[in-house]
């Protein structure tokens, strides 16, 4: 019995540990310190590309597929082939360029902290004091 | 082949980095083709025709674009178009200049074109040329620019204006598109013997727009033109036989509405437009109307599989000969085209394809009581390749 309960907490412990945890953040030029989801969807699908004071919005991306990246773009509600096609599409139509695509969270921090006017996403323990959060998000 | 080759090697080896936001200070070089196998057969064709299966292997399209970011508001474009395995010794294909303008951007709000630039109307006019974003390898019939020696494209769409104003407004998921144009009408003619070729600029001003709403995925649309035509064709010259018709400055408008969901897996879109002309064009009909409509369904983050409708249906104007005199007689034709197909992509910037469509030809002339009907089965397979 005892051996049963010790596997369940450890299933327990993992699956807490499986959960994953997105901040959204930007560089500390930005004026704004708090962002709605409708706001982001504008921001990564390009339809807004100012900041509310005119500075453009230079947004980065996770290039390899993790389940940070996972989890930020179901929060927003695109699938990455939705969101490569949408890319695309502004590309090929003069409208805007796709995003950077960053190696790790680390490389992103550091490319958010020197970049006016950037938008990223990262793992929330991999947030550092360079860089402004403006939203957590949880995926269960 | 070779010239092709050499500009694509040439754009490979200067294309800067094409990943980078805001990265104005240099000339960014990209672009895109698409290259064709295709095999057709006729079930059933019109008298003469004497090629029941046809193979064919082309280069459909290479489009290189040139792109600058002037400033953060200011951005320049130019798009050059190469069909059909363009060859100016061989006399293959056509180059076009497709695009070439310069942007303000004031805010999501308020954007301004000036230049050649292909106008808003309903959902893909703008990027029908646009190979990688499209699953088809044919394109739904109306917008089938590589086509245009037998279906006028033109004279469905508004292929190309000179000045755009556009955006969007509106708050969280609801937005509401616009998008108004103004330019010259597209010149049917390519015949220097029957009139002027290119722009038209003795017809009146081509003005037109689309107006829309948004939420998130779910997109609507209604779109307009209204212009003139002017028939310098073969056709106006045999009309002259006929002095009740003139093709001289037609009003024309087109109507047009478009659809489209998105979801995750599972996406649909469909388009009508309707061309109308002045009804005192006495005798004579050139009324169009093309509806399409596609499924698709994503079953994998690399395969996209769609079913996919259109329907083109036309006025005809001709000759004949009855009893010793030249008559002119109306008919119509309706071509009506199901199919399905399947994309895959291979790598960030590959997609393969693969189409088959069925196609079914009736014309009727009702006066001359002529009734034809023509099948064919098309199978494509294509590679998309953005570079």
């Amino acid at each position: 019995m005892k051996n049963i309960l010790f596997l369940l907490f450890l299933i327990l412990i993992l699956q807490s540990g499986l959960k994953a945890q997105v901040a959204v953040i930007v560089n500390k030029s930005v004026p704004q310190d708090t962002i709605k989801k409708t706001e982001l969807l504008d921001f990564f699908t390009g339809d807004i590309k100012e900041w509310p004071d005119g500075k453009p919005v230079i947004v980065k991306e996770l290039k390899a597929k993790s389940k940070v990246r996972e989890a930020f773009y179901d929060y927003i509600g695109k699938n990455p082939s939705r969101m490569k096609s949408i890319w695309l599409k502004k590309m090929l139509s003069g409208e805007g360029d796709p995003p950077e695509s960053i190696t790790d969270d680390t490389a992103m921090v550091k490319k958010i902290e020197t970049t006016p006017g950037a938008i990223g996403f990262v793992a929330k323990d991999k947030v550092s004091d360079g860089v402004k959060v403006l939203l957590f998000i949880q995926k269960d | 082949m070779n010239k092709i080759h050499a500009i694509l090697i040439l754009s490979l080896i200067s294309t800067p980095k094409l990943f980078a936001q805001h990265d104005n200070s240099s000339l960014k070089i990209f672009g895109y083709f698409q290259s064709l196998a295709s095999y057709e057969t006729a079930l059933n064709t019109f008298q003469g025709n004497d090629q029941p299966t046809k193979t064919s292997f082309s280069l459909q399209q290479l489009n290189i674009f040139f792109q600058k970011d002037i400033t953060d508001k200011w951005r320049a474009l130019v798009n050059v178009e190469f069909v059909n395995n363009f060859s100016s010794s061989r006399k293959w294909g056509s180059v076009d200049l497709d695009e070439a303008w310069i942007r303000y951007r004031a805010n999501a709000y308020f954007n301004l074109k000036l230049g050649l630039l292909v106008p808003v109307f309903n959902n893909l006019n703008e990027i029908k040329n646009k190979t990688p974003l499209l699953p088809y390898i044919i394109r739904p019939i109306a917008y089938e620019t590589s086509f245009e020696n037998f279906i006028p494209v033109d004279e469905f769409l508004p292929s190309s204006t000179f000045v755009q104003i556009y955006g969007f407004l509106g708050v969280d998921k609801l937005k509401f598109d616009y998008a108004f144009f103004a330019g010259n009408t597209s010149n049917i003619n390519t015949n220097p013997e029957f009139g002027q070729t290119g722009v038209d600029t003795t017809a009146a001003l081509l003005f037109g727009g689309r107006v829309g709403l948004r939420a998130n995925e779910l997109k609507f649309g209604i779109s307009f033109t209204k212009d003139n035509l002017n028939g310098n064709s073969e056709l106006q010259r045999e009309l002259a036989l006929f002095p009740s018709i003139s093709l001289h400055e037609v009003p024309r408008i087109r109507l047009g509405s478009d659809l489209s969901y998105y979801t995750d897996k599972f996406s649909f879109e469909s388009e009508i437009i309707r061309v109308a002309y002045d009804d005192d064009i006495n005798g004579a009909g050139f009324n169009k109307y093309f509806y399409y409509t596609t499924f698709g369904y994503r079953f994998h983050e690399r395969f996209f599989a769609y079913f996919t409708y259109w329907n083109l249906f036309s006025d005809l104007t001709d000759f004949a000969i009855n009893e010793n005199q030249l008559i002119l007689t109306k008919g119509e034709s309706d071509m009506r085209i199901p199919g399905f197909g399947l994309t895959y992509n291979l790598n960030e910037r590959t997609v393969l394809k693969a189409q088959f469509a069925t196609i079914a030809i009736d014309t009727k002339i009702k006066s001359l009581g002529i009734s034809q009907e023509a099948n064919f089965n098309y199978y494509a397979l294509a590679a998309s390749v953005y570079f």
